[in-house]
């Protein structure tokens, strides 16, 4: 498989806190076959939730429990993984949050912090149409 | 995935509340529920317990750090317990670990708090 050649699971679910816990799952049994090790795939699974909360709490705002969904995509090959959370709400500057260092002032950008923190590399694409995906990259050690 | 939670109280140490399972998104608002309900009725300090928590991200800590600011207010104390180097870990990166009382088990808490009162 080349270096731009993906095998893609592909995730949907409910926009309810309730199945936030099902996109670690899922991410949980890629990343484990994958063989990341245990504290990367820890590292992962909180991650993909903070992407996961993020799309739930900020993006759709007041709009909480509506029938949008989110979606999530595993994008594998063998030298990387890419998690694709993508939400249909308002959007977000993720420029402005998450860039202080955390403290007890900024809560509320503790998830985008430990996001950039626990993955090599994120992206934050926001849609002309609405709403906003973030690309996570994870690379595997030789 | 749930998270189990339990509060106990005993005479002369403050009450603690006892988690087991997962804290994220979904949980987190029952230990919010629960350390409200502790500081509607007039407690200032409390435990935290997180031995048997497994997974914490920030909605967890979140709540932890509301809890932190009220008890400070109170002029009151919030202990956290945990020993699991995933916790250990979130709390490093975010810098957490700075501003809570930590401790390993409850043994060394207790110690802890006999010294102070006596």
């Amino acid at each position: 498989m080349s270096p731009e050649e993906f095998q893609v699971v592909e995730l949907r679910i409910p926009n309810k806190p309730e199945y936030v816990s099902v996109a670690r799952l899922t991410l949980s049994g890629i990343a484990s076959r994958m063989n990341f090790s245990y504290d990367e795939v820890e590292d992962l699974k909180i991650a993909i939730a903070e992407a996961c909360t993020n799309a739930i709490q900020h993006a759709y705002g007041e709009d909480k429990g509506t029938e949008e969904e989110v979606i999530i995509r595993y994008l594998i090959n063998p030298q990387k993984l890419i998690i694709e959370v993508q939400d249909k709400g308002r959007g977000f500057d993720p420029d402005i949050i998450g860039k202080g260092p955390p403290g007890l002032d900024t809560e509320g950008g503790l998830g985008i912090f430990l996001i950039k923190a626990l993955v090599d590399e994120v992206k934050f694409k926001v849609n002309k149409e609405g709403g906003t995906q973030v690309q996570m990259i994870k690379y595997r050690k030789e | 995935m749930n998270l189990k939670v339990e509060l106990v109280k005993r005479e002369r140490v403050p009450p603690f509340i006892n988690l087991e399972g997962e804290i994220d998104v979904y949980t987190s608002p029952k230990l919010k529920e629960k350390i409200l309900e502790l500081i509607d009725g007039g407690e200032v300090s409390f435990v935290v317990n997180l031995e048997r928590v497994t997974y914490i991200d920030s909605t967890g800590l979140g709540v932890l750090i509301g809890a932190l600011k009220r008890t400070r207010e109170k002029r009151g104390s919030l202990y956290l317990i945990y020993s699991n180097p995933r916790l250990k870990r979130i709390f490093e990166i975010t810098g957490l670990d700075k501003n809570f009382s930590i401790y390993n088990n409850e043994k060394e808490l207790l110690e802890h708090l006999k010294k102070e009162g006596s």
